[in-house]
């Protein structure tokens, strides 16, 4: 099977011959690394790559509205590609303005580097994009006037770049509530839960409905799976929010995608524990960068048990890396063993981590790890 | 009315996030007389203690500790202008708190930090992003009791341990006590580097910071 073939055969909960172990695309393209000759060889040993992060399927207008962003970083203006990659380390600073009829809303965000999957959802009190009632009007007004058209050209060349070395994913808006929590931030999130649930449930449904309209253009394209980059943790997003705003939406959203034969991915990196049952309600397809403990605190066993229709894309939990090649080695066997027999069961480094030479020093061994004891199917014990 | 039907109610009111009714039953406190700062103990303290625990045991989520932290504000603005001269206000130490250089990341901070100023601790809160010598900057500066590190990624754990190695350095190590917390910390880690604790999330931190002074 070539990297390709093995991820879609373990996403359709088929038999793979070996556990798929990915990164992601947009980790190296963001390196320029793209065709570095150590990840060529990685590749070549097997190596998948996932692209999720960088093809949309749509365009977006919002004919009555107009966004303005500016992003400056330090003073790294090269275009080389080794500026680059220290402008990635410089920081940025981001200042945004929305413009509706009803009013203007303005964003100022700082980040030290460009890892967004970190640094995103946890701006600073002026990053967020709602900060008081007036821009619930603001926002709820874009939300509304923005039109959706299909786009899906990126996708189909992506794929093409990719060839069988993994899989393009087509990338669609977090779910309502997690949107909410990037708008808004936690803090805001919870406080406006309890204290304006009217104004905070019809800014939802105002979501709810024009993602909607995303999923159904994603659910045309070409691509096979869909990825949503919920980040979901238990810690933000309570049992009580995850029933009564992720469930519905999850399992209307998998409606539309399944109608089309799509894969539904979401991206759960956070603690799951407290909401892996509901978790089982859901209709999704597969929990992609699922993280074993020590940063999660539900083993991939109990996953398993609970999610029986359910393909688990695991996370290798980042922080194991300090430890050392031995611990590296020793977690990866901890989880193919976990996952033994390994049916509806991938691999992958879906988080960051702290330089790219580190990567570079601990894939290959959690490849050759996975190489020598992921053959599926894995010997229980 | 009595004065503990009155923190009865803030109490229910607290834990059931109803911040009208718990700023209702402090106004009430405050024209029946009550001395605010035994109101404090007597209600706010104690809602506090079954929120934390309701935390710990899963029952409760950040959303819920930060709804916590809005009443707990708006209720103590409505009765700090009436504390002048009525107590004594509580002071079980000093707790200087950060979160570790290259980590922008404070919610988990920001709680841990709320409690303690809550539980009666001084909190002198860094913010985030600081670097290991403005930990000993401050804890040289401050003579704190405590020190709270706080991380979320794990690039940050070298920062933290270079932090504790610092204080070494600066010969400070021994005067204070140092705690860690973050999703990305291990006790392994933990011991490693030398720290006294882990936090396992912010109430397990406060409850450790307030075993350190006796309480």
């Amino acid at each position: 099977m070539n990297a390709k073939e093995r991820i879609l055969t373990v996403l359709r909960r088929k038999a793979p011959d070996i556990i798929p172990f990915s990164v992601y695309f947009e980790t190296l393209q963001l390196a320029g690394l793209a065709v570095y000759e150590p990840w060529r060889k990685l590749l070549d040993k097997g190596l998948c790559l996932h692209a999720p992060l960088v093809t949309q399927t749509h365009k977006v207008n919002c004919p009555n509205a107009t966004m303005d962003i500016t992003h400056q970083y330090g003073n790294h203006t090269s275009w080389s590609p080794a500026d680059l990659l220290i402008a990635m380390q410089a920081p940025h600073d981001f200042l945004g303005k929305f413009r509706t009829p009803l009013g203007e809303t303005i964003f100022k965000a700082s980040v030290k580097g460009l890892d967004f999957s970190v640094q995103l959802p946890w701006f600073q009190e002026d990053g967020y994009i709602i900060k008081n009632f007036d821009d619930y009007e603001v926002i709820k007004f874009l939300i509304e006037d923005s039109e959706y058209t299909p786009f899906y050209d990126e996708i189909k060349e992506l794929q093409m770049i990719m060839g069988n070395y993994g899989i393009v994913d087509s990338l669609v808006p977090k779910s309502p509530l997690q949107s909410l929590i990037m708008l808004m931030g936690p803090q805001k999130l919870a406080l406006d839960y309890y204290m304006h649930q009217k104004e905070f449930d019809d800014l939802y449904r105002a979501i709810y409905k024009k993602q909607l309209e995303i999923y159904k253009i994603a659910a045309e394209s070409p691509a096979e799976v869909i990825w949503a980059p919920d980040n979901v943790t238990s810690l933000i997003t309570s049992p009580k929010l995850f029933e009564k705003y992720n469930i519905p939406f999850y399992n209307e959203a998998a409606d539309i995608l399944h109608k089309h034969d799509k894969i539904y991915i979401v991206h759960m990196d956070g603690t799951l524990k407290n909401l892996a049952e509901l978790i089982a309600k859901t209709r999704i397809d597969v929990i992609e960068s699922f993280t074993h403990p020590p940063v999660g605190d539900l083993t991939i066993t109990e996953a398993k048990k609970l999610w029986k229709d359910k393909v688990i894309w695991a996370n290798f939990p980042e922080p194991v890396s300090m430890q050392g090649q031995k611990a590296v080695r020793a977690k990866t066997i901890e989880m193919l063993n976990d996952a033994a027999p390994g049916d509806n069961f991938l691999m992958g480094i879906s988080e960051g981590f702290p330089s790219f030479q580190h990567m570079l020093k601990f894939v290959p061994i959690i490849l050759k790890t996975i190489n020598k004891f992921g053959k599926y199917p894995i010997p229980r014990g | 009315m009595t004065k503990e039907k009155i923190a009865e109610d803030f109490i229910n009111a607290a834990v059931n996030m109803d911040i009208l009714r718990a700023k209702k039953s402090c106004k009430e406190a405050i024209a029946l007389g009550i001395d605010p700062y035994e109101f404090i103990e007597m209600a706010i303290t104690k809602a506090l203690t079954i929120i934390g625990d309701k935390f710990e045991n899963e029952e409760f989520f950040l959303p819920e500790l930060f709804m916590a932290a809005e009443i707990v504000k708006k209720s103590m603005r409505i009765l700090e202008p009436h504390i002048k001269g009525s107590g004594k206000k509580k002071n079980l130490g000093k707790i200087v708190i950060g979160t570790a250089k290259s980590d922008m990341h404070d919610i988990g901070k920001n709680i841990v930090s709320f409690f303690l100023k809550a539980e009666g601790f001084e909190v002198i809160d860094l913010g985030v992003d600081i670097s290991p010598e403005k930990f000993v900057e401050v804890v040289r500066n401050e003579k704190p009791d405590i020190l709270a590190i706080s991380a979320l990624i794990s690039l940050t754990m070298q920062e933290v341990s270079k932090t504790l190695k610092s204080l070494e350095i600066a010969g400070l190590r021994n005067d204070i006590k140092v705690i860690i917390g973050g999703a990305t910390f291990t006790q392994e880690f933990a011991d490693d580097i030398g720290a006294d604790a882990l936090a396992i999330n912010a109430i397990d931190g406060v409850k450790i910071c307030k075993r350190w002074v006796g309480i």
